[in-house]
């Protein structure tokens, strides 16, 4: 009798811990999917951003420091992306928000070149670029949400033992308000 | 609340008013029984007539309504579009519909569902609309009119509040509107068909004259009653879901300001009149009247 009770019991924990787990899987995945999405887009604003500099160097030939820094923003990123997953994100967030800053930065300078705000192909990058930009952010907001939902999971008792013994990691939130961002861009008149 | 919670809800939502919506219109075929029933007593007509005219308002409006929403479910969302005059765009020709393109696909990553095919709609005055039964084959419908007036921020709003209504079941449920109208349409029409005067005069039978005269009577003030009908459960959907609309709006876009200057550039000028006579079986979809 004893025995059989001991059984079930060990075979409803079993049952439970699956479900568990296979609900951490999913999840995991969600996270790693949702990154993805921000990887195609980060990708295809790098890709961007050489026109950009190209395009703007005609008109902007006094301002190499404000260009350079962009295309030293955009190698960072590009350098950070490749070591970057769902699970270290943290190089790469502060590279795009340098480059995010660098970017602003570009965008209050080139105000001081209406020649260069009209021309066409300059008017179809940044609408690309503005609109790669929202993707991203609304990209990330979906990243956070997911790993929002697997942290609070993988905290909740019981299944934080069963996430603690398979080394399911606290997924990292990407934060927007990083150091770059939040200082002003500097405007040089020079 | 989770997504697929979200969606469970609203679609449970929608079945409750197709049903209010069905129950009203077969309350007003009986009414049309009875009302018939009542004139035969008094004329010489035939007693079949009620049972006649039940039949055929039935078989007219749910034949109807059911043909359109199934062809609707089947073609997707842009069917509709197409019947507003819409074509469908997938290149982009002129920066403002680069900018379009760009703005839905934003907004599709936003609410986390796939992105809706684009129509422009050949209009001046700044409309929109959401229209589909199935969330994976939607379309949203953009006036060109809208491209011209709209800043891109008002732009992203209006793209907002009409991914609310595909994510909320608000289109589907304005899809089978759309063809609760056609099954009302016809019946008026066939109304009109029996009251026709040619029809009249080919008939001999003054027996039978009367009788199609009175159903086609009959036909024409039961489609009149239905329309209103119709039209007073959908005033109640939209005033819901409308509000509900915009907040999700906000929550997309993640600000206020675009959406708020779209309502008012509407509201203080810009018109948003729809040309294409096929907005009056589509005038519930639209953002903003369309007549």
């Amino acid at each position: 009798m004893e025995f059989w009770i001991a059984l079930t019991a060990l075979v409803i924990v079993g049952i439970y811990s699956i479900a568990i787990y296979n609900r951490l899987v999913a999840l995991k995945n969600r996270v790693a999917n949702a990154f993805g999405q921000i990887d195609v887009q980060l990708q295809r604003r790098h890709d961007l951003i050489p026109n950009l500099v190209e395009t703007a160097k005609a008109y902007m030939s006094h301002e190499d420091a404000v260009l350079s820094a962009v295309t030293q923003a955009r190698a960072g990123a590009i350098e950070a992306r490749k070591d970057a997953d769902e699970d270290h994100i943290g190089a790469l967030q502060s590279a795009e928000s340098a480059l995010q800053a660098s970017l602003l930065n570009f965008n209050a300078v080139a105000e001081n070149y209406p020649e260069l705000k009209a021309d066409q192909s300059i008017i179809e990058l940044m609408e690309a670029l503005q609109s790669t930009e929202n993707k991203v952010s609304f990209a990330r907001q979906a990243f956070n949400d997911a790993a929002m939902r697997l942290n609070t999971y993988r905290e909740s008792f019981p299944n934080n033992l069963l996430a603690g013994g398979f080394k399911f990691a606290e997924a990292p939130l990407w934060e927007v308000e990083s150091q770059a961002v939040r200082s002003a861009p500097k405007v040089s008149f020079s | 609340m989770d997504f697929f919670e979200h969606q469970h809800l609203a679609r449970r939502k929608t079945q409750q008013w197709i049903v209010l919506a069905g129950l009203v219109m077969l309350g007003l075929g009986c009414l049309g029984s009875l009302m018939v029933l009542w004139f035969t007593q008094h004329h010489t007509t035939p007693y079949a007539l009620p049972i006649l005219l039940g039949l055929v308002f039935t078989g007219t409006l749910a034949g109807g309504a059911l043909y359109k929403y199934l062809r609707y479910r089947k073609l997707g969302g842009g069917e509709i579009a197409r019947e507003l005059g819409g074509q469908l765009l997938i290149n982009a020709n002129t920066p403002e519909q680069q900018q379009l393109i760009n703005v839905v696909d934003e907004m599709a990553i936003a609410a986390g569902i796939p992105a809706p095919q684009v129509y422009l709609i050949p209009e001046v005055g700044a409309n929109a609309f959401a229209a589909g039964v199935e969330l994976h084959d939607t379309a949203i419908g953009v006036t060109q009119g809208a491209l011209d007036h709209f800043t891109r921020d008002e732009l992203q709003g209006v793209i907002a509040h009409e991914f609310a209504h595909l994510l909320n079941g608000d289109a589907r449920l304005n899809t089978a509107f759309s063809g609760i109208i056609f099954g009302l349409n016809s019946l008026q029409n066939l109304g009109r068909a029996c009251l026709s005067p040619r029809r009249r005069h080919r008939s001999n039978h003054s027996k039978g004259t009367a009788a199609l005269g009175l159903l086609g009577l009959a036909l024409v003030i039961l489609g009149s009653l239905g329309s209103l009908a119709a039209r007073l459960i959908q005033a109640r959907v939209s005033q819901q879901r409308e509000f509900l609309a915009d907040a999700s709006a906000v929550q997309f876009t993640r600000q206020s300001q675009g959406i708020a200057d779209a309502l008012n550039r509407l509201r203080w000028g810009a018109s948003s009149y729809i040309e294409h006579p096929a907005r009056r079986h589509h005038r519930h979809l639209f953002f903003s009247e369309s007549d």
